[in-house]
């Protein structure tokens, strides 16, 4: 296994540019999670890791040795593709063994490689069937054992789980993961699913139009999201926004919107300040917004708007001025529709961004 | 596409369908009135003597048979036939292939390049014949004349009336006409494999031609099947090319089956001869076509079970 | 931590590396091939124009002329004008090509759509059978059936006229076009009809009002393959045809190369007018033959 380092990466597509100076360093055996809507560019930036497709400019770099002139199979790679890419006309021995076929390995190593990647992963008894014999996981898993068998440098994912089902996908999710623990091989992991990567990953990197917006622990991008991307981005229901004026009144500093008023903590204040026009977007999940009945002395005013009961957690959307609002409550919770109610932000958890910039204050 | 399940169809179906059956009536019709009706003609009037000289036509049983079946020259036929056949194929498919592996790429005049690719495709067969005729053409030929200048040979060269060229000749103006067939084929054929199995071919370190050969070539079994076995059929039934540029000579040596049933029917006025040399020509076709078909989906029918 | 990570690669300095495409081998040879490719397909039909520009005498020439000295269009002059000796002729020819490769278009068409979406969108008893009957049409020898549907054509009293030749047309194209429409039609989904239905459309209704259009492609295709079938056909045309009034381009152009067996550039003239019309539509509309054809047979 071997430290993977991308340096200034950009990759143009005539005048559109799909990769726009990324740069990271993924260590050894660590397992990094590259997030993002469609289109931000992270299976993009994945096949030239890989070498399938040329960078426009940059430098990756493999165990310390820079690859860009090398063809993928001199990169000591293994690839799992959202679409298993399994060879239809082999068996699975067949497609398990091409790897090292093209390696020229003598056919007993091969043969003998091939029954422990087989064991390894309970496929065994699959060995002489073809690929479409197969269910989706465990084609998923003779894709997986062809890439284990290259014994590579770093295994590069794009989406292996988008395909399967949602039960086959949680499985497989723990499968993967407990596989990187056991081998302590370096992953590079592409998916849209915030949950996957937050889960799966050692470190996230999210991206969007070609940035990386933020990258670091899973825990860091959801406690400390450096701007309304990221933070909109990671966790479900996504965080609410609500947009708002800085305005000082006697010292005491408030954030002003649609016909409310709230007035910011000391450490609120002084971010508040901080910010570029006094324009601000205030972010504020949903388990730290309260909603409390009409009657209550603290909180903005609101309308409700629909609850929703998942069975231990209840969703209650609200309306604050013309923004909708999500928040959570483990009690049981009942209301009728617009009916007048208080919102409770928790201070100690509401983040405050530029509206200009949209970074995190 | 549904499960259908099997089931015997009954009046009542029948019944139930009959305004479907409108709907295919004229096309049915046509059939059946230029298909249908000639080829069990056919395989009557094969069973008749049908002496040019009389009106009247004898049942023989199958006399016919037996004398084309006997005859030496039957043989002699059947092998350029199969000669004619076979290399026009062979070299219509690999011409037509690689052809197609270099239109697939996007170039800038690619679609320029198919047009004039398939031009020889789409010009009718007499033409064509006359074009080739005119460059074989032994004395003013731009063929023999271009090699004289090249100083490759020191006399002009008789294409179409030795023996030996004639086939090898008449091989290449066809296969000239053939091979935008296969390359189209082929080409649709390349556009249907997943780029991520190409991908993962050259992440498992295969090479171009290993990719060609591992990935591409297995996956398109189904289409080069048919392409194959469309140009073959064909061939068999190619009729005006060699009857133009040769008509079946010099001395029968491109006598192939077609022209030869040609010949028999409307210049020996045989019928019924030439009909019984045809429904041999159609039992050999669908026999051929069918063991072929076996042959190569024999082995995935087996695994499918 | 929360910035974007920086980096610092291990062995070498950081620098801006151009990529540059690099040309291998196999690209050379693809080039190579190419050329070999175009000159094969492209130097016959130039060929072939060139000498149509020549007079008798230059066309007769060792070595030959690769580009005429003295270009003529006599050859062509002679072919088009309506008076002479072999231009009433020729433009007689022209014009029974027309006539029956437009009717076998016409009805061609006309016969397969409906056959083609019963096939598509009806499931009645036989019709498996049917459509395997259908394709393997093509498997017959052609001149298998000279015979019979010469003698049938002369019971009909059908022989020399265009109808002989039309009705027969018509069944080479059939079953490709059947093909080809029934594949356009099964990529069109059922629910569209339902629809229409639904709306009030009687099934005819439906058909007629919104599948046809979609279709067009499919049909634009089907009528130029047709169009181009009738268009060369050779064989039908010379055993249906006697009187020298009624022959097709093919026939007659083999008529005039018996009757002027030397004039090569006269002949090659009259091929490439011959060719002119199929070759402008098939260039024309390629996109579309091509996709009808693959998409057709792919399917299969």
């Amino acid at each position: 296994m071997a430290e993977v380092t991308l340096t200034d990466i950009v990759k143009d597509y005539g005048d559109v540019r799909a990769v726009d100076h990324v740069s990271m360093t993924i260590r050894d055996g660590e397992f990094v999670a590259l997030v993002g809507p469609s289109g931000c560019g992270k299976t993009t930036l994945l096949n030239m890791v890989a070498g399938l497709i040329e960078l426009t400019s940059g430098t990756i770099a493999i165990g310390g040795k820079v690859v860009n002139e090398l063809d993928p199979k001199d990169r000591d790679i293994a690839m799992v593709f959202q679409n298993y890419a399994l060879y239809p006309s082999k068996s699975v021995a067949e497609n398990l063994a091409f790897p090292l076929q093209m390696r020229k390995l003598p056919k007993a190593e091969i043969n003998e490689r091939v029954q422990r990647a087989a064991q390894t992963l309970g496929i065994e008894p699959l060995l002489q069937r073809r690929p479409r014999q197969l269910s989706g996981g465990q084609q998923q898993r003779v894709a997986l054992g062809r890439a284990l068998l290259r014994d590579p440098k770093a295994f590069l994912m794009d989406e292996p789980l988008s395909n399967l089902d949602a039960k086959l996908r949680v499985q497989m999710r723990a499968e993967l993961k407990r596989l990187h623990q056991e081998f302590q091989s370096t992953v590079i992991y592409v998916t849209h699913d915030q949950m996957e990567a937050m889960t799966m990953a050692d470190r996230i990197a999210v991206m969007s139009g070609g940035v990386v917006q933020q990258m670091g622990p899973p825990e860091e991008i959801y406690e400390h999201p450096a701007n309304t991307f990221v933070a909109g981005f990671v966790g479900s229901p996504a965080m609410n926004f609500v947009p708002a004026d800085v305005s000082v009144n006697n010292g005491l500093v408030m954030a002003r919107g649609d016909g409310w008023e709230l007035p910011l903590s000391p450490a609120n204040s002084a971010r508040a300040k901080a910010s570029s026009k006094g324009e601000l977007i205030l972010g504020v999940r949903h388990g730290h917004v309260r909603v409390l009945p009409e009657t209550a002395p603290t909180g903005l005013p609101g309308r409700l708007y629909t609850v929703e009961p998942t069975g231990d957690i209840t969703f209650v959307h609200a309306k604050l001025g013309e923004h909708f609002l999500v928040a959570s409550t483990s009690e049981p919770f009942r209301g009728t529709a617009d009916q007048p109610v208080r919102l409770e932000f928790d201070q100690d958890h509401l983040y405050l961004f530029d509206r200009t910039t949209g970074e995190t204050l | 596409m549904t499960v259908r399940r099997p089931h015997r169809a009954t009046l009542a179906d029948i019944r139930r369908h009959r305004t479907d059956y409108l709907w295919i009536a004229p096309a049915l019709l046509v059939m059946i009135l230029v298909i249908g009706y000639p080829f069990v003609y056919t395989i009557d009037l094969s069973f008749y003597d049908t002496p040019p000289s009389s009106p009247n036509w004898y049942f023989n049983g199958v006399d016919n048979y037996i004398q084309i079946l006997s005859d030496k020259s039957f043989w002699a036929i059947t092998l350029n036939t199969v000669y004619w056949a076979v290399g026009s194929t062979v070299f219509a498919f690999l011409i037509g292939l690689g052809a197609a592996l270099v239109v697939q790429r996007d170039f800038i005049g690619r679609g320029l390049l198919r047009g004039l690719l398939l031009i020889p495709y789409v010009i009718s067969y007499v033409a064509a014949a006359l074009i080739w005729r005119w460059l074989y053409h032994s004395d003013y030929g731009l063929i023999s004349g271009t090699l004289y200048d090249l100083y490759l040979i020191d006399s002009n060269i008789n294409f179409l009336d030795s023996t030996s060229l004639v086939m090898p000749s008449l091989i290449v103006a066809n296969v000239w006409k053939e091979f935008p067939f296969a390359m189209i084929m082929m080409l649709a054929g390349l556009q249907t494999v997943p780029q991520q199995l190409l991908n993962a071919a050259r992440v498992d370190g295969a090479g171009a031609w290993q990719r060609f050969w591992h990935v591409t070539v297995p996956y398109l079994r189904g289409v080069i099947l048919i392409t194959t076995i469309l140009l073959f059929v064909g061939n068999l039934n190619s009729f005006v090319l060699v009857w133009i540029m040769t008509g079946g000579g010099p001395a029968n040596a491109s006598q192939i089956w077609i022209t030869q049933v040609y010949t028999l029917a409307f210049q020996s006025l045989q019928y019924g001869r030439a009909s019984a040399y045809s429904v041999i020509l159609f039992i050999v076709m669908l026999g051929l076509g069918f063991f072929y078909v076996r042959a190569l989906t024999g082995g995935r029918a087996r695994e499918a079970r | 931590m929360t910035t974007l990570a920086t980096t610092v690669a291990t062995t070498r300095p950081a620098r801006r590396r151009r990529v540059l495409p690099r040309i291998t081998p196999l690209d050379i040879l693809s080039i190579v091939w190419v050329i070999v490719l175009l000159i094969f397909a492209v130097v016959p039909m130039l060929w072939m124009l060139s000498t149509s520009l020549k007079g008798q005498f230059a066309a007769l020439q060792q070595p030959p002329e690769w580009i005429p000295s003295h270009p003529t269009l006599q050859n062509y002059i002679t072919l088009l004008s309506p008076t002479g000796d072999v231009g009433p002729v020729f433009l007689r020819y022209f014009l029974n090509s027309l006539i029956v490769s437009l009717a076998t278009t016409a009805l061609g068409v006309l016969v397969a759509i409906p056959a083609a979406y019963a096939f598509s969108r009806f499931r009645f008893p036989g019709r498996d059978i049917l459509f395997f009957a259908v394709l393997v049409r093509n498997m017959f020898p052609v001149v298998v059936f000279l015979i019979p549907l010469f003698i049938l054509m002369r019971t009909l009293h059908l022989v020399n006229t265009y109808w002989s030749l039309i009705l027969t047309y018509m069944t080479f194209g059939l079953p490709l076009s059947i093909w080809l429409l029934k594949g356009f039609y099964d990529n069109i989904p059922e629910e569209l009809e339902r629809a229409a239905r639904i709306d009030g459309a009687s099934r005819f209704k439906a058909f007629w009002l919104i599948i046809m259009p979609l279709s067009s492609p499919g049909i634009i295709a089907t009528a130029i393959y047709a169009f181009i079938g009738a268009w060369n056909e050779y064989v039908y045309a010379l055993t249906f045809l006697n009187s020298e009034s009624l022959l097709t381009l093919p026939v007659g152009l083999q008529h005039f190369f018996t009757e002027f067996a030397t004039n090569w550039p006269g002949l090659m003239a009259a091929a490439f007018i011959m060719s002119v019309p199929v070759v402008v539509l098939f260039l024309l509309l390629q996109r579309h033959f091509v996709r009808a054809l693959t998409e057709g047979a792919i399917k299969a």
